[in-house]
């Protein structure tokens, strides 16, 4: 039996208001995160996947910068439509977020002991002393050695892999029913990346929430997730379960990128694969299907309108218009 | 490496111990490298310490005339003179230190407190931003002492009064500075990290930002001192400020200003004195800014 879904994305849009006018960054975007679920979600820069991450937690400016549509479900709530003050609530207690930029996520000012405490006390009420043991506690379980004296230390004293056992101590403090974490290991070294996903992986098991993973690496999808979504453009444009998008992947988009990964076995190519062209600005998003101007196989009828997301086997879901056909 | 190896294994914390000792002692020999920062520091230092032990330091009391005495050269007895009641000018000088300085310290903590709280919500809300800094604009467009002169004609004569007037001509500058910093840490990912953990605005604003901001707005504090103190003086020279007879270095000067050819003894010494103090508090404003901001250097 499939555990429950934690989160629902249904229809999201996310624009912008700009000097240059109002910039769709994300449209109609839908996915859902089961309970002990790891959902990938890749694609190139400038996609919408920092974009659509940031708005289920709204850290958007509302007032000023940005407009919602659509809904995010959570628990039975609609996160859109929840006043600030709830929306407090849910931020660091039941969602909670890893940035991607692990040196600079932490206020200079304080020890990592006091910040981790500073959630706690925000969103359990908790005092100082039992704060702090649970700190101390945190920061053992992200695997961070000695942590009875580091929850003394200031950020500058802590290396970089440090500082993200750091945030996620502070991410997962509050024991959230989902994690959304947005390339919580691109400033790091890659060895480090490997013990960060590890950490992220072991507490998934350990702890059964929900986990988003923003990331445009794909070998890190292919060893963690379960399934994913591909993002271009502020779209949805396929997604399935992990086999299905590295076997027989259904958007020209998602074989593009797959082929770009260089390969350790087997031949190689001579020169890397790369997809041609690069990301459109969102003020010249291109008529029909958003890929099509980059696409190998584009016809006539992908420049005329837009497919949809529709499904192609099992839980497979592609946006495109040759997606039954054999791949090219 | 030798060197290494000669030191006995030392465990984490005394390795953190002792690299925090380092530290303070490298961040202490970088401040007093700064001899001119030094030299400030020790002459605020000498004038606070002036202003509190007045009592203690000065022969007479700052009110008791003995009017045969009056208007005497420097001696043993009066080592800065007397004025024109018999009143002993070094008393008076020190007793004004307590005036002055004790403004000064006021309209420093005045206008730290009102700027950061203005400069960080214009910062935070548009809205206000608009508001305030166009307030803040205003304020600043007209001449401080000019301003200052109003608000006391306004408000009336009194030493709380001058704090009030100097406050409000002098926080704008203070604001500004505030505003500036806080822009630049809002944006930082730490603040929006704090805000996906669910802290609202307000502790955002006192526990995020504000820390963040102090070394920038600390440095303007203290020329919003030592320019407090010029005004003060001003003020006081022109008779809007404290009132006689109590002392302060203004309005002794004021009151040397009419016997000026006869008694040189007293705008001298209220006037070093007032110089002595601005000088000491700009210089150590200098110092403490090449030291707070690594881009300067």
């Amino acid at each position: 039996m499939e555990a429950e879904k934690i989160l629902e994305v249904k229809g999201l849009s996310t624009s912008f208001r700009t000097e240059r006018g109002v910039m769709k960054a994300i449209d109609g975007v839908s996915f859902h995160i089961r309970r002990g679920e790891i959902l990938g979600m890749v694609g190139e820069s400038g996609c919408g996947k920092s974009v659509t991450s940031q708005s289920i937690l709204r850290l958007y400016d509302e007032k000023y910068q940005v407009k919602y549509g659509g809904e995010i479900l959570f628990a039975g709530k609609d996160l859109l439509r929840l006043p600030e003050k709830e929306m407090q609530k849910v931020r660091g207690n039941d969602v909670a977020m890893v940035f991607q930029d692990a040196l600079s996520s932490l206020n200079p000012v304080f020890t990592v002991g006091h910040q981790i405490m500073d959630t706690l006390r925000i969103h359990q009420g908790m005092k100082k002393a039992q704060a702090r043991e649970k700190a101390v506690e945190m920061l053992r379980l992200v695997g961070i050695p000695s942590p009875e004296k580091r929850v003394d230390q200031y950020p500058h004293e802590l290396s970089g892999g440090m500082r993200q056992r750091v945030m996620i101590a502070i991410a997962l403090a509050c024991q959230p029913k989902l994690l959304i974490a947005d390339e919580p290991t691109t400033a790091l070294d890659v060895t480090i990346q490997a013990q960060i996903m590890d950490l992220i992986l072991d507490l998934n098991r350990k702890l059964h929430m929900g986990v988003m993973l923003i990331t445009h690496d794909l070998s890190v999808v292919a060893e963690v997730c379960s399934r994913v979504a591909v993002m271009y453009l502020g779209q949805i444009v396929e997604e399935a379960g992990v086999n299905d998008i590295f076997d027989n992947p259904g958007h020209p988009y998602t074989r593009g990128l797959i082929r770009s990964i260089p390969r350790i076995e087997g031949e190689r190519e001579k020169r890397l694969y790369q997809i041609a062209g690069t990301v459109p600005m969102l003020s010249q998003i291109p008529q029909g299907c958003r890929f099509a101007p980059r696409c190998p196989r584009a016809t006539e009828a992908c420049r005329a309108q837009m497919p949809d997301l529709v499904p192609v086997s099992g839980t497979q879901r592609v946006r495109c218009w040759h997606a039954d056909g054999a791949p090219a | 490496m030798e060197m290494v190896k000669e030191r006995p294994l030392e465990t984490l914390q005394e390795a953190g111990r002792r690299l925090r000792q380092e530290q303070r002692a490298l961040t202490r020999r970088r401040f007093f490298k700064n001899r001119l920062a030094v030299l400030g520091g020790a002459i605020t230092i000498l004038m606070l310490l002036i202003a509190i032990l007045a009592p203690v330091l000065s022969p007479y009391g700052p009110y008791d005339m003995v009017v045969a005495d009056r208007l005497q050269a420097p001696s043993a007895a009066h080592p800065f003179g007397t004025d024109s009641y018999g009143r002993d000018v070094l008393t008076r000088v020190l007793y004004g230190a307590r005036v002055s300085m004790s403004i000064g310290a006021a309209v420093a903590a005045g206008a730290l407190i009102v700027g950061m709280a203005v400069g960080m919500l214009a910062s935070y809300y548009k809205v206000l931003d608009n508001v305030l800094m166009r307030v803040c604009d205003g304020l600043s467009a007209i001449p401080s002492s000019l301003l200052a002169i109003a608000f006391m004609a306004a408000l009336g004569a009194s030493e709380q009064n001058v704090i009030i007037s100097l406050v409000t001509v002098s926080f704008p500058a203070v604001a500004r500075v505030a505003r500036g910093a806080a822009m630049v840490v809002k944006e930082q990912t730490y603040v929006e990290a704090m805000r996906a953990a669910g802290a609202g605005s307000g502790r955002i604003l006192l526990w995020h930002i504000a820390p963040n901001i102090l070394s920038p707005v600390i440095v303007q504090v203290s020329f919003v001192f030592a320019s407090s103190i010029i005004t003060e003086a001003a003020l006081s020279f022109l008779g809007v400020g404290v009132p006689v007879p109590d002392p302060s270095w203004g309005n002794i000067l004021n009151e040397g200003k009419d016997v000026i050819y006869s008694a040189w003894w007293m705008i001298l010494f209220p006037g070093l004195f007032t110089a002595l103090a601005v000088l000491g508090l700009n210089i150590f404003g200098d110092g403490l800014r090449d030291f707070l901001d690594p881009h300067t250097n």
